[in-house]
């Protein structure tokens, strides 16, 4: 698991993972999978644009980091079935309030 | 009699929503320790072509996890699909099965570092607050639920055991009375107290244990270790100190059961679900008792006691020369005598008074202790071992079997009377007893004044007051 912080200090960062992991996220219902393929397009995406070299297939931190994650109360983490009936661990943002206010919106 | 409903209903509603409110917690916290069959991620396995990598990456894995079973049943299946997803997505790249399989292990990391991460991750310092305060809750309701069922219980097993003593009397069994008798000393109340507690202890540990185990993500044994330490600690400080009441060595052994009782909840079976009290478990409890009732009242015509007789008692069957000859007559005052009496309660001290009466007024004479005290010396009263009665319920006489009192008070000059107190509640083997006044005479003998007082007193206390008491 790797992006441009962690890509720069070279050692995969538990806390910079866990901050690539809620970004992934944002606000969507995703699995496991998902989530990591969408961190290491994003990584992908970055690197192309800084010129860094990316470690896009280290995921040792990636499965500790989404369960510390939710041991925070910062994911809820549901199992769902898809249409072929094989279930799948979800994630989503667990927020205190279903939607943003609106007066918290700054234009 | 008035009652106070509002005070009632805010009672009773507040107990019972504790109660609720604790097994809710229990039963939510408890469903991560095992694997359900109506788990979503129960049915999953490897189910792939060449997984027995993947079977030993995981089991590899697991081993370092140490989670509760539903977590590692979680995340192995979590594991599962992501390995799946991923080999699937380097075949798409143009890996080779066996290699995508290799290379989907290698990205995850060494099984055993990243089971101890998973751990780290679960076993936060927050959820282990969280198992804490949890438990300490859920203990509350279940040392409730234990204590009303213990009641239901050790009410059972009191029927039961009466139910089969008044059969046996019946046909003609003779049984030793265990529960009041001279040689156990009472102990019905206390050990159905301490059936009572002995269940709640262990309900309370039990409800600890596993709600503090599904709240914090650790394995139920670890977490029973530090719950049946603290067990032992309070409830054994509880039963050995805590506890006061009459008291036996039937009754002490009773209350060393309470901190077992709770360390055999934190630990035995600890891994399986609460039972379940069905609605037929129930049913058939309230029909067993209902049996066992008209069971009792069909055969109340005998008595699991004694023989029903009363006994009357002369004076000889006092034995009092036991103690010492009864003063001379010329050395006490011109037709009056003295007359012992007692006072206290079963759980303080007994205090024991004695008056000179004169059966002409029938009023203690007042002045009479001092004309006796012209002559007499070292006045003191005698507490000697009592013939118990017929019942068990009180003292008549002295019991040869002895020859020296157990205990012995001075006598004070107080008033008009002479006194002492005695602590018959905290000596083992006070029971039946029989308190005599004596002094020396102008002969230098020790004589008896009066025939003295008796009754029976049971040891109160702590299981602490018993086992340091002195014979």
């Amino acid at each position: 698991m790797s992006g441009t912080d962690g890509a720069k200090r070279g050692v995969a960062n538990p806390a910079f993972v866990r901050r690539q992991v809620i970004n992934a996220l944002d606000g969507e219902v995703m699995t496991g999978p998902a989530i990591f393929r969408r961190i290491r397009e994003r990584s992908e995406e970055g690197s192309a644009a800084s010129g860094d070299s990316v470690q896009p297939n280290d995921q040792s931190l990636f499965y500790p980091a989404l369960h510390s994650l939710e041991a925070g109360w910062k994911l809820q983490a549901t199992w769902q079935s898809d249409a072929s009936g094989a279930n799948h661990r979800t994630y989503r943002r667990r927020r205190l309030l279903p939607r943003r206010p609106a007066w918290t919106i700054r234009t | 009699m008035t009652i106070d409903w509002l005070f009632a209903f805010v009672w009773i509603g507040g107990w019972g929503a504790f109660l609720i409110a604790a097994i809710w917690l229990v039963r939510r916290s408890e469903r991560r320790l095992s694997v359900g069959p109506g788990d979503p991620y129960a049915p999953i396995a490897p189910g792939l072509d060449g997984s027995e990598p993947m079977a030993a990456y995981l089991d590899r894995m697991t081993g370092a996890l140490a989670l509760p079973a539903g977590d590692v049943a979680e995340v192995r299946a979590e594991l599962i699909d992501h390995l799946q997803d991923s080999t699937a997505t380097l075949e798409a790249e143009g890996f080779e099965r066996e290699a995508a399989i290799r290379e989907a292990l290698g990205r995850l990391g060494p099984p055993a570092e990243l089971g101890r991460q998973l751990r780290a991750a679960h076993q936060s310092n927050r959820r282990l607050l969280a198992g804490a305060g949890g438990g300490v809750f859920a203990a509350g309701g279940g040392f409730v639920l234990g204590y009303l069922g213990g009641a239901a219980l050790a009410l059972l097993l009191a029927l039961v055991l009466a139910a089969v003593a008044a059969v046996l009397t019946l046909v003609g069994v003779r049984l030793p009375d265990i529960i009041n008798s001279s040689s156990g000393g009472y102990a019905g109340n206390s050990l159905m107290l301490s059936v009572m507690l002995a269940v709640a202890a262990a309900f309370a540990t039990r409800y600890a244990v596993r709600t503090s185990a599904g709240l914090s993500r650790r394995a139920p044994r670890t977490v029973a270790v530090f719950w049946a330490a603290a067990a032992v600690l309070g409830f054994g400080w509880y039963a050995l100190f805590g506890l006061r009441g009459q008291q036996s060595w039937l009754c002490v052994a009773g209350e060393a059961c309470i901190p077992l009782a709770a360390v055999a909840g934190a630990f035995v079976r600890i891994e399986r679900p609460m039972p379940h009290v069905g609605r037929w478990a129930i049913v058939c409890s309230a029909i067993s008792v209902v049996f066992l009732v008209l069971g009792l009242a069909a055969v109340s015509g005998s008595s699991v006691i004694g023989t029903g007789q009363v006994h009357e008692y002369q004076p000889a069957d006092l034995h009092l020369d036991t103690v010492a000859p009864a003063a001379p007559a010329a050395w006490l005052p011109a037709d009056d005598y003295v007359v012992t009496g007692q006072d206290g309660g079963q759980a303080s001290a007994t205090h024991i008074d004695a008056q000179v009466i004169s059966p002409s007024s029938g009023a203690s004479a007042s002045l009479a202790f001092a004309t006796v005290l012209i002559n007499w010396r070292d006045l003191r009263f005698e507490a000697w071992h009592g013939q118990p009665t017929w019942q068990d319920s009180g003292a008549i006489g002295i019991d040869t079997h002895y020859t020296s009192a157990f205990a012995v008070q001075p006598a004070f000059l107080q008033g008009k009377s002479l006194q002492a107190d005695f602590h018959f509640e905290r000596m083992r083997d006070a029971r039946s007893w029989w308190v005599v006044l004596t002094g020396v005479g102008p002969d230098g003998s020790r004589y008896r004044l009066g025939d003295g007082s008796g009754n029976w007193t049971d040891f109160y206390g702590s299981a602490w007051d018993w086992l340091t008491a002195p014979q």
